[in-house]
């Protein structure tokens, strides 16, 4: 730098040699965080792709039903009239195909490959929905407490806390849940109490234990308590183990959006309130509470979102049994967890690879959607914020 | 009027059914809190009290033996080393990316449309679940990526070079995965740079290129810094997009190779070792987990000193760079 002619200059001299390195550098700058973006449309395209591949599965037709149900043949005993069992000319039992609708996830099944997501999406529902219930009521009110009403001292415990649990691996939290979150809710049926609330409620134990929801006595009394201990590998793992340990990972999340959303709401609206009378509590409550709501339920759709994307807690907690039952005390497959198990083994552009293909664009695009909801509300409010209203 | 005007002082004596709900109510709420702290405590304390006669049990040898009968036996060496070779790579792809990324959102595209559509993209790259970034990684850096690689150099699918699971699609994945982190964390650092130092540079006759790479940038090191630790904290502790990507049960040897036959290197071709997997593993598919339970405390327990620490770092890092920032 030791010409100062006028003519170095950027805007005068559109020819000068330093223009054009600057312009090089620029645009070599663009270059990269298109490449930043394009990576994200890959991703995107690319799932798409894979998840139309996935559409084409059965016999190169384009048949989504596939992925609800499947009607499959079932060999059943053909009965006599009279109710007996009919019989050949040599005593054997006469077998008849029936059609029946299966909803099964059985992709490697020997006979006939089953794609139906309605276990998956009802595993992932079991884990997501009560962990994102239990992070946000958590996670909102510990929010509220510290934004408005927790001393600066209980603050300052309370909050790297928080940001301690954040840091953790979600293997971490899968493997405590696999053993302490586990052997907790084992102990925790079994109080004899609980045991006797979850088993003798009469609406209670057919919704939790629908294959036990014959008529009260011994019997079912030895169902239920086999139910109870329904487990895979000797471990007593199910949704609700799943669901608690997800509920960790997401508490942090909803708890640091939750707080944001407070934070931003001006200091104006708690003089104002606290000028009128009204008590911190009054004033968190009816006065802070109400201009952040926005932000509060954006907290909650984007824990929601995390919770249904979590997948190594749900792959080591859940049991991964692809079974149709609402019971959380019963094992499920979740969609996340389906993939992680299962794309090891899947051959590259075959039927199960796709399918997993398709199943992984599902998880995408509805992540995606509550991803973007979140983010939108979360705009809004701030914009409602810089606007003052 | 003058005579219904009457100042009530709020003090704690105040016994009104209101405050004893409110103090009742606060009371849950602070419980509700403490309780949280509570179980986190207890949570990391059961881990480590498990966790640590293991690890350092003759002379710390888990962190640098490898698995020994099956997985039964012996420590965390390899896996350990994986991790680091996974986070150095990833770091290597995710670092430039992600500071040159900012450098143009912040310093060229100001509020410019492209700038937004560019920080949408990134802010909903946050919320991918990682298992999508395992597909990915699958679908575009081994089969398409490498295989292609591969038809190029000639090898077959038979015996792959690049097209099969191994350190460096692992490493890739994981970039994508971290690189919101890294821009995040640079384009705070960046709009923390006050404008009269770029102004001042530019006024001495620097054009925009020297005023970023000579003032802006050294200004910005912190932030930078405090971003690509966060990210290597979460790259080690993500376990879903390597599962198909390169992780290994168990592997006898190091991914590691000798360039021109002396300098040992990471070979990005081979598949490795990590810590996240190894627990995962450890905890679900070995022969016997019940037998193994001390090791999986032990390897847990590592994991979580080592997200731990590099969060620390990257705290009180990034406090002192925001003290600087403020002065």
């Amino acid at each position: 730098m030791t010409q100062t002619t006028p003519t170095s200059g950027l805007r005068s001299d559109k020819s000068s040699l330093k223009y054009t390195q600057e312009k090089a550098i620029e645009n070599s700058l663009l270059a990269v965080s298109t490449l930043a973006v394009l990576s994200i449309a890959l991703i995107f395209l690319l799932l798409i792709y894979q998840g139309l591949q996935g559409l084409t599965v059965f016999g190169g037709e384009t048949d989504l039903s596939q992925y609800w149900s499947a009607t499959i043949e079932k060999q059943e005993l053909v009965r006599n009239p009279d109710g007996s069992i009919k019989t050949d000319a040599d005593g054997d039992f006469v077998y008849e195909a029936n059609p029946v609708t299966s909803y099964d996830w059985q992709p490697t099944s020997s006979d006939t490959k089953k794609f139906s997501l309605v276990p998956l999406m009802i595993g992932s529902a079991k884990v997501a929905i009560p962990a994102a219930i239990l992070a946000s009521m958590v996670g909102l009110l510990v929010a509220i407490y510290l934004s408005e009403l927790a001393p600066p001292q209980v603050r300052e415990v309370v909050k790297p806390a928080l940001e301690l649990l954040a840091g953790v691996p979600s293997v971490v939290l899968g493997f405590f849940a696999l053993v302490t979150i586990a052997a907790f809710v084992q102990w925790f049926v079994h109080i004899p109490w609980v045991f006797e609330f979850l088993t003798q409620t009469p609406g209670l134990n057919r919704l939790m234990f629908p294959s036990c929801s014959f008529e009260a006595g011994p019997l079912q009394q030895t169902c239920l308590e086999r139910a109870l201990k329904l487990g895979t590998q000797g471990t007593y793992l199910n949704t609700l183990v799943g669901a608690l340990g997800v509920a960790l990972v997401v508490i942090p999340i909803v708890a640091t959006i939750a707080e944001d959303a407070l934070r931003a709401v001006p200091n104006s609206i708690r003089d104002a309130s606290m000028a009128l009378g009204a008590s911190r509590w009054q004033t968190a409550f009816n006065a802070v509470l109400p201009a952040a709501v926005s932000g509060l339920a954006a907290a909650v759709i984007l824990g929601l979102g995390r919770a249904i994307g979590e997948t190594m807690v749900v792959l080591m907690a859940t049991g991964n049994a692809s079974i149709l039952s609402g019971n959380v005390l019963e094992s499920g497959r979740a969609i996340t967890a389906t993939i992680a198990a299962e794309l090891g083994e899947a051959v590259a552009g075959g039927d199960h690879y796709n399918a997993l293909f398709f199943i992984g664009a599902v998880l995408f695009v509805f992540t995606f959607a509550l991803n973007i909801m979140g983010e939108i509300i979360i705009n809004r409010a701030r914009q409602k914020v810089r606007e003052g209203v | 009027m003058s005579e219904a005007v009457k100042y009530v002082p709020i003090s704690k004596e105040d016994l009104s059914y209101k405050s004893v709900r409110e103090t009742f109510l606060e009371g849950l709420l602070s419980g509700l809190s403490w309780l949280l702290v509570a179980f986190i405590v207890a949570f990391l304390g059961i881990i480590v009290v498990r966790g640590f006669p293991t690890v350092s049990a003759n002379g710390f040898e888990f962190l640098y033996t490898s698995p020994a009968k099956g997985l039964d036996e012996g420590g965390v060496g390899p896996a350990i080393f994986g991790t680091v070779a996974l986070v150095l790579l990833m770091t290597l792809f995710a670092l430039p990316i992600g500071v040159l990324t900012s450098v143009y959102l912040v310093e060229y595209a100001g509020g410019r449309q492209s700038s937004r559509i560019i920080r949408a993209a990134v802010n909903n790259l946050a919320g991918v679940p990682s298992i999508v970034f395992g597909l990915f990684g699958v679908a575009f850096f081994v089969l398409f990526l490498g295989r292609g690689l591969d038809g190029l150099l000639g090898y077959s699918t038979s015996d792959p070079l690049f097209g099969k699971p191994a350190i460096l699609w692992a490493a890739a994945t994981m970039a994508l995965l971290v690189l919101p982190i890294v821009i995040v964390n640079t384009e705070e650092a960046l709009l923390a740079v006050p404008v009269s130092l770029r102004q001042g540079s530019q006024a001495l006759g620097g054009t925009q290129w020297q005023t970023i790479s000579r003032v802006v940038l050294p200004q910005a090191v912190p932030g930078i810094l405090t971003g690509s630790i966060l990210s290597i904290s979460r790259g080690a502790g993500e376990v879903a997009p390597i599962l198909f990507t390169g992780a290994a049960f168990l592997l006898q040897d190091l991914p590691t190779t000798q360039v021109f036959g002396v300098v040992p290197f990471i070979d990005p071709t081979k598949q490795f070792m990590e810590l996240g997997y190894h627990i995962f593993i450890l905890a679900t598919q070995s022969s016997d987990v019940e037998k193994t339970r001390p090791a999986q405390y032990a390897a847990t327990l590592v994991l979580l000193v080592i997200t731990f620490s590099l969060n620390f770092a990257a705290i009180i890092l990034r406090a002192q760079f925001r003290k600087r920032a403020i002065r």
